[in-house]
């Protein structure tokens, strides 16, 4: 009993939240500015509450965060007020975190070539916590998730991560597509 | 957008103070159909200017049931193909995949049906009509109304723009393509290859141009 009025309670949360979002957008797109300001306040830390859930605790989930705001800003003119906001506003969340995932490994290329791996993995957050936290990452089979782990978090060129692993570079650049194609598919299965 | 911030505060104090958009022609339908209307008025004007339809060809869409089925199938092929391109220019309306598979598929059944043609055609085979540049005809028709189809769609914000821009391309060639087959030969192996191909290569323009053209969100 306990359980289904908590669940009672969590949905009418969620239909107030919807209605709230739903009627700031609607505002927003008629020039009011206040009901905008509130309204990217509050899905921002929404955001990055489903984010970190996924992707774990790692540095790059605050720049999703921004690029997903300003993903909603160019598409706003979008929303539909006769449908509901959050599969308006997941669709586009989910389609920028792929995306960052997915140039995440070259940006941090090119940022540092120099660095020994090793020094610029123990700069960045432990795997291991990352892991942890990380629910997309679970889903995924281990090689797939250790190559995830090393171009994406740790910053290992695929060169260097193919030479860790033994494997070649063709077969670490399978590893890391196949393993965004799977996050996708899990991030998709997600719903709102 | 040229934003240089440090904090998410910042950055929604920057976003916020943007001017609210122009709301006007924003529905997918409205530029779905804006799009068809225009885009069909467009390929007839030109196909008619440069040689006139097959002879006869009223009488064959109304004397075979297959030929009038196989026009009306690449219509709403075509249609499907154009409503589904502008409906993924809305986030989260529906499944992008399914979308995509169903429009797809009408179109590869509209296709399939010259395929069966090859060994039973619709038509008696005939030269009559013959156009001696349709190849070329259907390209150079498609690839304007695939710009124009790709301007209007900037409008609203399709995640995926190459897939996007692929679908926009499909309805773009098919439009040609179709009237082809009342302006041009009834020859199932030439319609596949001097109709449909281009009209499959406008479609693969699309999916570079989608990504050229359509807005990054």
């Amino acid at each position: 009993m306990g359980i289904e009025r908590e669940r009672g309670t969590s949905e009418t949360a969620r239909a107030e939240e919807e209605a709230r979002w739903s009627e700031w957008m609607t505002r927003a797109n008629a020039g009011d500015t206040e009901a905008y300001a509130r309204l990217l306040e509050e899905i921002g830390g929404v955001m990055e509450q489903y984010l970190r859930r996924r992707f774990g605790e790692v540095d790059f989930v605050e720049d999703c965060v921004q690029e997903c705001l300003l993903a909603i800003h160019r598409a706003r003119t979008t929303f539909d007020p006769a449908r509901r906001f959050r599969p308006w506003m997941f669709a586009i969340v989910r389609h920028k975190a792929i995306d960052m995932l997915r140039r995440r490994g070259t940006r941090r290329r090119h940022e540092s070539q120099e660095a020994d791996p090793l020094q610029r993995a123990a700069q960045t957050t432990d795997p291991a916590l990352a892991l942890q936290a990380a629910e997309a990452l679970r889903g995924l089979a281990p090689e797939q998730r250790d190559a995830l782990l090393m171009t994406k978090y740790c910053g290992y060129s695929l060169n260097e991560a193919a030479r860790r692993e033994g494997v070649s570079v063709t077969a670490m650049k399978s590893r890391v597509h196949r393993g965004i194609r799977q996050i996708k598919r899990i991030l998709a299965e997600d719903g709102d | 957008m040229g934003i240089d911030v440090r904090s998410r505060s910042e950055l929604i104090r920057k976003i916020a103070r943007d001017p609210a958009p122009d709301a006007r022609w924003r529905g997918p339908l409205q530029l779905a159909l804006l799009w068809w209307f225009g885009a069909w008025i467009f390929v007839v004007a030109v196909t008619l200017a440069v040689q006139p339809m097959r002879p006869g060809f009223g009488a064959q869409l109304l004397a075979s049931p297959r030929f009038a089925f196989e026009t009306l199938l690449g219509v709403a092929a075509g249609g499907m193909a154009i409503g589904t391109a502008f409906a993924l220019g809305i986030p989260g309306w529906g499944s992008t995949r399914r979308r995509i598979a169903a429009a797809m598929a009408l179109l590869a059944f509209w296709i399939g049906m010259y395929c069966y043609g090859l060994a039973n055609p619709a038509l008696e085979a005939s030269m009559l009509g013959k156009r001696p540049h349709c190849f070329v005809e259907v390209l150079i028709y498609g690839v304007p109304a695939l710009v124009a189809g790709l301007l209007l769609l900037r409008r609203l914000a399709p995640l995926g723009r190459c897939s996007a821009g692929f679908v926009v391309g499909a309805a773009a060639g098919a439009i040609p393509a179709l009237l082809m087959q009342l302006a041009c030969v009834y020859i199932p192996s030439h319609i596949l290859a001097f109709h449909i191909a281009p009209a499959f290569a406008v479609a693969l323009i699309g999916a570079l141009a989608g990504r050229l053209l359509l807005r990054e969100i």
